[in-house]
């Protein structure tokens, strides 16, 4: 066969997009085999289709860049396969050789597209789900709808804010900050550091105040809202007038009950209360990490050491102090470490944080008449251990870029500037996740919490960076109080910085913030 | 690293950066999964960089590597059978002939494909984009259709594109 009729070039259209959507059967493939054996004409086709698809492939990522930015999340873009070839070229142009993890680990880097991950799967107890099940531990992207059909799921949003839905429940997870109840039951944990996390449905739009509440959605549009502890505002939706509506506010132990026709006392409240108040056992998994930390209790001498589970700890030399001024000061927890001026110190980063750094966490206390000339990077580490990405932090100085005094990070492919106000002379906790990406071939995300709460931030994109110009000297090790090498450094007091080779959780973070430790399996359990 | 030997990487980076969609395009016709041809791609990468020393500079470097990326899916085939690669082996060369014989025009059919995506209305654009980007489902639920019918519309837009491809290509040669 060399011609092909009109029927067989509609069937070989078919079958190549069959295969291309990894839905052909055997019988396809087989079918699809013989006309390329046959035809010169069908080959052409089928490797024009192939060359077409590779094309689509590398204009989808390009195009995703395109969209707007939402306000709190910037996307991290994998260091693909797609690029992995030009990555180990780069590699060898920088002198090192191809270690096994490079080219087969997601490789942080930060670009401007759409956020990928808004909430990831917790806890779970005996769950059955409509179509495919997510694993613990699965993250969620935003307009992800979960379909429990029977049993308990723990859903984590990026805020912080906890769901526990109980089959049957469809759930549509909006954003960190939103959900849409579309039927059952929820009952909704929200720490301080997520207030206004929103739970909304037909009938109404509960904006949570701190607090623990439960809603149940009806298939025919009502809903119910029960305040175990805090207080949530509500405001009924879908009503003649609704613009009428007033927000009210329901306390704890109150209920209410919306619907079309308006909002109701909730029949046999008490029972139902009771039955909400119980607590969900549902399954945690404890994930292992691997960590290094230094906590800066010294208190005296010249060397900050640090404590980690893996490795030998990297010792910060902290150079000579002299008489008038010491590198010691009080911390958030016990000792920090003062920086005035004097040049940045690094640490050498070794062992499996060293390989890829996935959270970062430390407490930072900046004068709150902070020179704005003297503004530079207090920190600034590669975030794996071959010189391809890398990330600096410091406070914002540049009114244009955003707020004065925010948290101010930049990576090789742009600059993003947060909203809370760091230069106050009070201690801020700050942490910094370099998330995985949710879907194999999706992109993975930066986010950034400071004081335990997702923080908003702008993205300033700018130029990208190249190889060339990160600092020499940050390969493989991390730089405290200014540029790496420079003879100047920062002014502020660091206290306790963990580096740590997984992403921390929103409950991680928060239980690190309050507690100065790490979260131990039986303290998830017990949450 | 001496002065040629960093010339010499140089040189690589350039070459990889220049060609590797064309040797991605020419492992993805072989092994139509896309993980998998990344997968082969990677590899194919590492004996690039192994063999490099044995590339002549000014010889067309993209024939070169896909040679080498043909014997990286020859020896996946003898690795994973037919779970990576799914022709057998005379498909498999006649396919790898017909793209070396189709190559030269794959930069002019990359560059028009751009344009013919322009032509697109946003729906069908955002399916085909979410379908590359995130997979089916997503790109099904993003633009409001079921599964089955987005099927049916990547079949009928790839259809599209490949004619619009061809016909831009047919219209600059007689222009």
């Amino acid at each position: 066969m060399n011609e092909m009729t009109d029927n067989e070039r509609v069937e070989l259209n078919e079958l190549i997009s069959s295969l291309l959507d990894g839905r052909a059967s055997a019988t396809e493939v087989s079918r699809l085999e013989n006309m390329l054996a046959r035809s010169d004409e069908a080959r052409r086709f089928y490797v024009r289709s192939m060359e077409l698809s590779a094309s689509l492939c590398e204009y989808s990522g390009e195009m995703q860049s395109e969209r707007p930015e939402p306000a709190n999340v910037i996307r991290v873009a994998t260091w693909s396969r797609w690029t992995a070839p030009l990555a180990a070229a780069a590699a060898v142009l920088f002198g090192i050789w191809i270690a096994r993890f490079f080219l087969g680990q997601n490789q942080p880097m930060v670009s401007e597209e759409l956020p990928d991950s808004v909430a990831h799967l917790s806890g779970s107890k005996d769950c059955k789900w409509l179509g495919a099940a997510p694993a613990a531990g699965d993250e969620f992207v935003s307009g992800r709808r979960l379909e429990l059909v029977s049993g308990f799921a723990e859903v984590t949003f990026d805020s912080g804010a906890q769901i526990t839905i109980t089959g049957p429940a469809t759930l549509d997870l909006r954003s960190a900050w939103e959900a849409e109840l579309q039927r059952g039951t929820l009952k909704a944990s929200v720490p301080p550091e997520a207030i206004g996390f929103r739970v909304v449905n037909a009938a109404v739009e509960v904006v949570d105040l701190g607090t623990e509440f439960s809603m149940t959605a009806e298939e025919g549009g009502a809903a119910e809202v029960f305040v175990l502890k805090g207080a949530v505002e509500v405001q009924p939706r879908n009503q003649a007038g609704a613009g009428a509506q007033p927000r009210s506010v329901l306390r704890e132990k109150q209920a209410r009950r919306f619907a079309k026709a308006g909002s109701t006392d909730v029949r046999d409240g008490d029972g139902k209360f009771q039955r909400f108040a119980a607590k969900i056992a549902v399954e945690r998994m404890a994930h292992p990490l691997n960590y290094v930390r230094w906590s800066f209790d010294e208190g005296a001498g010249d060397i900050a050491g640090a404590a980690t589970n893996t490795s030998n700890g990297s010792e910060i030399h902290l150079g000579n102090s002299d008489a008038q001024k010491s590198h010691w000061t009080r911390g958030r927890w016990g000792g920090a470490l003062q920086m005035d001026g004097q040049p940045a110190v690094q640490a050498k980063l070794s062992g499996e944080v060293g390989r890829g750094v996935r959270s970062i966490a430390c407490w930072v206390k900046l004068p709150a008449e902070a020179q704005v000339s003297g503004a530079q990077s207090f920190l600034s580490l590669p975030l794996n251990r071959l010189p391809q990405t890398w990330t600096e932090f410091s406070w914002n100085s540049l009114p244009g870029d955003g707020v004065l005094g925010a948290l101010r990070m930049q990576t090789r492919q742009g600059t993003v500037v947060g909203t809370t106000q760091l230069r106050d002379a009070k201690w801020h906790h700050l942490a910094a996740i370099f998330a995985q990406p949710a879907k194999k071939g999706n992109k993975a995300h930066t986010k950034l919490y400071v004081d335990g709460r997702l923080e908003n931030f702008s993205v300033k994109p700018g130029t990208r960076r190249s190889l060339a110009e990160m600092p020499a000297s940050l390969d493989g090790a991390l730089w405290l109080g200014g540029q790496p090498g420079g003879s100047i450094g920062a002014t502020l007091a660091v206290d306790e910085l963990l580096l740590v080779d997984r992403q921390l959780s929103p409950p991680e973070i928060r239980h690190l913030m309050q507690t100065n430790q790490l979260i131990s399996a039986e303290v998830l359990a017990a949450n | 690293m001496s002065e040629q030997s960093a010339d010499r990487t140089k040189e690589l980076v350039l070459l990889m950066t220049q060609h590797q969609r064309r040797i991605f395009s020419y492992i993805y016709t072989l092994v139509p999964d896309r993980h998998s041809a990344e997968d082969i791609l990677q590899e194919t990468s590492l004996v690039i960089c192994e063999k490099f020393s044995d590339f002549r500079t000014g010889t067309d470097f993209a024939a070169w590597a896909c040679q080498i990326a043909w014997w990286q899916v020859r020896a996946a085939r003898t690795k994973f059978a037919r779970s990576k690669v799914i022709f057998d082996e005379k498909v498999l060369e006649a396919v790898a002939a017909t793209a070396s014989e189709l190559a030269p025009e794959q930069s002019a059919r990359h560059e028009a494909l751009s344009r013919c995506l322009q032509k697109l209305n946003p729906r069908d654009r955002e399916l085909l984009m979410t379908r590359y980007e995130s997979g089916v489902e997503e790109a099904a639920q993003r633009t409001g259709r079921s599964l089955v019918a987005a099927y049916k519309a990547l079949t009928r837009l790839r259809k599209l594109l490949h004619d619009c491809v061809t016909n831009a290509l047919i219209s600059e040669a007689t222009a």
